[in-house]
């Protein structure tokens, strides 16, 4: 009676130590500690299973007659295959075993007490399992003032493996989520990084005016614009699409916003930039990620603008409120096959008129029920719409159009507009 | 019937000289997707004849790996053409204008 009792205090304890403690740590070395007292071992030590190397290595060890330095050794020295020595035969047969001979057992290795000096005379091992999954085993050795251990002690061991179970998949859950909002702070900080390459949207004089937005589908995305003064007083303006999302597509999207940076003054036509451009996406990235652009050239004094496409969707071009068709061009996206060159094609401006680059998270906005907004959507939107920019009207049926549904993709607008005189 | 893989959201087979795709082919798939087309396409010799017919759905991540299927062919001096494409999946092949690369 006196026994159950004691069994049942350790239990407790066992119990509270495992609401307590969060270090998996210290809290195995707890368990370690009251399964020694309560079974008067020897010695008690947990291995836990490692599936990558496949082996039983020691996480804790106490031993009451060699001290630390036994306990050193182990944690330094010993790992065990699935089926060898004792530990290794209950891991794999998933089952408890008292072994009372140990040195006449076939199935105990002697490796440990080699190693330690210890003698093992019995020893009880349980294994530690979370449902089918095999997480360690946990042992006691040499019960003092007796022959062995009993199916008493067996059944309090049982206990406290199951405890360490919960101990260590607790443990892991917490890891991951730690990595989890590691990565989470990781991808805040590009995100906000990110909006560094925005640029601060210039006054191009001359009655004409800039609007752009660009929302990314993750944190971060593929999407691009810029805009870029030149010393003749025009702008250099694009939008770009690198193919994919999220942190892949950000790093191109960097490199492919430095790269038109350098080589925006090298060029006298828009067709030899994008095809310099080109090349370097080539020769970067080998043909396995590419980009698709729509870069132009807009002389505020005049409203020229000249623009060029590489595989993008083409500028949509309003007069009033109504959608007039801007002159086809051809090339092929960034960063696919070397040697390409690129046309050029030339619009005018009236006063009034706006013209809106655009990716395809706009015409691909998809809804709840699957569709796409598509070409005839956005004509459908920006129709009759003679406020400028008209680009917040188009941006705000993106978001009506995928209402309760994540975006699936990155989403730019910019916009030029020449106001009415 | 030929060699098939797949996901849920698209599905591929090839039947001799013939590769069908159908399905989805976007971001969310379109690693494995390249992965699966290296291993389908691993043997095999001469011109490959891909039937997307039943491709409802390419954003430029799927456009993505079919372009490096293209390279992956062109490695082992294999040349591919595409025929029979969806109205939307045609749409991506003509403002990319990357159709041409394909023979459309």
């Amino acid at each position: 009676m006196a026994g159950q009792v004691e069994r049942l205090r350790h239990l407790i304890s066992a119990n509270q130590s495992l609401a307590e403690i969060e270090s998996l740590p210290v809290l195995l070395d707890r368990l370690l500690e009251l399964a020694q007292e309560v079974t008067a071992a020897e010695a008690a030590s947990v291995l836990l299973w490692e599936p990558e190397r496949e082996l039983l290595s020691f996480a804790h060890a106490r031993n009451s007659v060699l001290g630390e330095s036994a306990s050193d050794l182990l944690l330094r020295r010993i790992t065990l295959r699935l089926g060898e020595g004792v530990a290794g035969w209950v891991a794999k047969e998933r089952a408890s075993l008292i072994v009372r001979e140990a040195h006449s057992d076939r199935r105990f290795s002697g490796t440990a007490d080699r190693s330690t000096g210890f003698v093992t005379r019995c020893l009880l091992c349980v294994p530690v399992l979370y449902g089918e999954e095999l997480l360690g085993v946990l042992q006691v050795l040499n019960a003092t003032g007796r022959d062995c251990f009993d199916a008493a002690d067996q059944e309090l061991l049982e206990s406290f493996a199951n405890l360490a179970a919960v101990a260590i998949v607790r443990s892991k859950l917490l890891e991951e989520r730690l990595a989890q909002q590691r990565l989470h702070t990781q991808l805040e900080t590009a995100a906000r990084i990110q909006t560094h390459f925005w640029p601060r949207l210039p006054d191009p004089g001359h009655g004409s005016r800039l609007w752009a937005v660009s929302q990314p589908a993750a944190f971060v995305g593929g999407d691009l614009y810029d805009c870029i003064p030149l010393p003749d007083g025009s702008l250099l303006l694009y939008v770009a699409d690198v193919a994919g999302k999220g942190l892949p597509a950000s790093l191109v999207m960097a490199a492919l916003w430095s790269r038109i940076r350098a080589e925006s003054q090298a060029h006298a036509s828009l067709g030899g930039l994008l095809g310099a451009v080109n090349e370097a996406l080539v020769e970067l990235l080998d043909g396995d990620m590419f980009a698709t652009a729509v870069i132009g050239r807009y002389h505020p004094a005049t409203g020229r603008l000249a623009f060029a496409s590489a595989g993008h969707l083409p500028p949509l071009w309003l007069r009033g409120g109504n959608l007039l068709h801007s002159p086809a061009t051809r090339g092929l996206p960034l960063g696919i096959v070397a040697g390409l060159s690129y046309e050029a094609q030339e619009i005018a401006l009236e006063p009034g008129d706006a013209v809106l680059f655009i990716t395809d998270g706009v015409t691909e906005a998809r809804s709840r029920d699957g569709g796409f907004l598509d070409d005839a959507g956005v004509e459908r939107v920006l129709r009759g719409v003679s406020t400028r920019p008209c680009g917040p009207v188009l941006a705000a049926a993106v978001a009506d159009w995928q209402a309760g549904v994540p975006a699936a993709d990155d989403m730019t607008i910019f916009e030029i507009w020449r106001e009415t005189d | 019937m030929g060699k098939t893989a797949g996901s849920g959201k698209y599905g591929m087979e090839l039947d001799g000289d013939v590769l069908r795709i159908t399905g989805e082919l976007d971001y969310t798939v379109s690693q494995e997707a390249r992965v699966a087309l290296r291993e389908l396409l691993d043997s095999g010799s001469g011109p490959l004849a891909v039937d997307l017919g039943g491709l409802a759905y390419m954003d430029s991540s799927g456009l993505g790996v079919l372009l490096d299927m293209r390279k992956f062919l062109g490695a082992k001096g294999r040349t591919m053409s595409i025929s029979k494409v969806t109205p939307h999946v045609s749409k991506v092949f003509e403002v990319t204008q990357v159709g041409k690369l394909f023979g459309l």
